[in-house]
């Protein structure tokens, strides 16, 4: 196992009205090193915390994340220092992750110089192998950030990253914000990179397609927390969970859309207010497999067959 | 290097397509090299000598805008009285931007407690109007012409807190900020490579701006007798003096008056030019 997550909680205490937001409610993941984990959820559910947290942007308040057994580097700490971090981060909004007066190259080769990756008179040389690695054109290094599109863009942010040399790339919602016609093609450049560099990724996404498409591992989360857990044919040929059942119906089907007859079903309601978190199991509110059980008893996550976690009773 | 050269290129090459950009710069650059003639003495006379046998000439081929009452040359005067609002306005504005842009970025990086402080005393010298604070200041200081731009210096570094304040805190939440701090960048090079170049063009044009409001404050404040000292001619106290002589001798109101207008207008207008030069989504079309 490279990558730990062991208990994490986070809470964000919001002052003027003296409540505490729980965005992640003890949250235990093992990655292996050149695994992708997928990790699908709604809007709220805790997943670009999550993210946040991994890449050391925030520090969780209990529980602790390891790469390899070591502490993973909190960017607040020692921000004067030029340690460079295990772990690497691409962002949905391919207008907003770049700073758009800073030319691709620049961008590119700022991480490469700070932290001394190469050898000064190569520094050119690596922003171009970084370029044509993410399949763009070597004279984009004199452009600007807006002579560009989102899927070159999108580019540049992978290319960015892995001129770190990380060992773990986050990547929360990549593709989102693309034109489906350019989804395709930046989810097989993921998948290409993943093969020659041997990297670990968290690919976090609200698409359940890409997430299939993608990964060796799906986490499924609500509220916090993690609800079900187990290898992709585990987890969306044959999932337990109400919620994860839910959210694969709610998939359109490419073979029905326009037959209003087989219109996906919906979930009902809304994620509840993560200041007052329901008791018992989160989900028992919209679940229509709730008894009063429910209610009462919260859900952790149990082995139903080998290496397949299910925080359900009903499952 | 080479990228600032053609970053440069392009602002100015944008500069020169804008109307009110080129005519603002036409104008200022006339009275800046006025001005700086009196430096050099090359005025048609002492801008304090006084002609006795000629007191309150017209514009004439000897004096081109006249005399006044102590039949001093009203053009020698508003030469040199431009040059002493000039000198007073860019010190005042370089202390107010220098000071307004350190307190104002770093409020808006840091946060908390910091901006919280810097936002409430620059809230508290908003509270005072600007010509009242400068005048208390330049009470209790003194005349020269350093304490002038010192006291529209401190008046004016709240409006340069503001307006470096604001886009730092939107700029800040960008991804790109946050990318940077997980690829290890430390904040002094975070502020300076990524956030300064993204609020530095209202900046610039707030600068040009408040250099046409100061040379108005330093012309309010000797017109109100607190800035320069007569012999000594300024702008505003060339005005104030002749007030009552306008009547029966119009031309030493209104070159001086002129020439104030002239450069607040050519500082308005390059204003106006920068900030359509330096904006990105104004470029495009």
């Amino acid at each position: 196992m490279s990558l730990e997550i062991k208990d994490v909680e986070k809470l964000y205490k919001i002052v003027s009205t003296d409540t505490v937001i729980h965005a992640l409610n003890g949250i235990d993941i093992s990655l292996p090193a050149g695994k992708t984990l997928g990790i699908v959820g709604e809007s709220g559910c805790g997943k670009s915390t999550l993210a946040r947290l991994v890449t050391g942007l925030e520090t969780p308040n209990r529980g602790g994340i390891t790469w390899k057994g070591s502490p993973i580097h909190d960017v607040n700490k020692g921000s004067f220092s030029t340690k460079k971090s295990v772990v690497q981060l691409v962002f949905q909004d391919p207008y907003s992750s770049l700073n758009p007066r800073q030319r691709i190259g620049d961008a590119i080769s700022e991480i490469i110089t700070v932290h001394n990756l190469v050898a000064k008179n190569m520094v050119e040389t690596r922003v171009s192998e970084l370029l044509s690695l993410v399949g763009l054109a070597d004279d984009l290094k004199n452009r600007y950030p807006h002579q560009l599109s989102g899927g070159q863009r999108q580019r540049v942010s992978i290319a960015r990253a892995l001129a770190a040399e990380p060992n773990l790339l986050v990547l929360d919602e990549p593709v989102s914000a693309l034109d489906v016609s350019v989804r395709a093609e930046v989810m097989n450049l993921l998948l290409d990179l993943r093969a020659k560099l041997g990297l670990t990724y968290i690919f976090i996404s609200h698409d359940l397609a890409m997430i299939r498409y993608i990964s060796d591992l799906v986490a499924v989360m609500y509220l916090g927390k993690i609800v079900e857990f187990g290898s992709w044919e585990q987890v969306i040929n044959d999932p337990q969970h109400p919620y994860t059942q839910a959210l694969i119906q709610a998939m359109p089907d490419h073979t029905v859309i326009g037959n209003p007859e087989s219109l996906a079903k919906t979930l009902e309601g809304e994620v509840p207010d993560p200041v007052n978190l329901p008791t018992g199991c989160a989900f028992h509110l919209r679940c229509v497999k709730a008894t009063p059980a429910c209610a009462v008893a919260a859900q952790t996550l149990r082995e139903i067959s080998s290496n397949h976690l299910v925080a359900c009773m009903e499952a | 290097m080479k990228n600032k050269e053609i970053k440069t290129k392009g602002a100015i090459h944008y500069y020169l397509q804008s109307t009110s950009g080129v005519v603002g710069a036409v104008l200022v650059l006339i009275m800046v090299i006025v001005s700086i003639c009196s430096i050099f003495g090359i005025t048609p006379y002492d801008p304090v000598e006084q002609h006795i046998d000629n007191i309150l000439q017209g514009p004439s081929a000897h004096f081109w805008f006249g005399t006044d009452d102590f039949g001093r040359d009203v053009f020698s005067r508003t030469l040199e009285g431009m040059r002493r609002s000039l000198t007073v306005s860019i010190t005042a504005v370089s202390l107010a931007t220098i000071l307004g842009v350190t307190f104002g970025v770093l409020a808006g990086y840091a946060g908390k407690w910091f901006d919280q402080l810097v936002t409430r005393v620059s809230d508290v010298f908003f509270a005072f109007p600007a010509i009242l604070l400068a005048l208390a200041i330049v009470a209790s200081l003194g005349n020269a012409w350093y304490d002038t731009a010192l006291a529209i210096g401190v008046v004016y570094t709240p409006i340069f807190i503001r307006v470096a304040r604001g886009p730092v805190l939107t700029v800040k939440e960008m991804d790109y900020i946050k990318i940077s701090r997980v690829l290890g960048f430390s904040s002094f090079r975070i502020l300076r490579k990524h956030i300064f170049p993204n609020v530095f063009a209202p900046i610039v044009v707030q600068i040009a701006l408040s250099l046409s409001w100061a040379i108005l404050t330093e012309s309010g404040l000797s017109f109100l007798g607190l800035g320069t000292q007569p012999p000594t001619p300024s702008l505003g106290l060339m005005v104030s003096d002749a007030q009552p002589l306008a009547a029966f001798a119009w031309w030493t109101l209104v070159f001086p008056s002129l020439f104030i207008t002239i450069v607040v207008v050519g500082l308005n207008l390059v204003g106006d030019g920068l900030r359509d030069a330096l904006d990105p989504a104004r470029r495009s079309s």
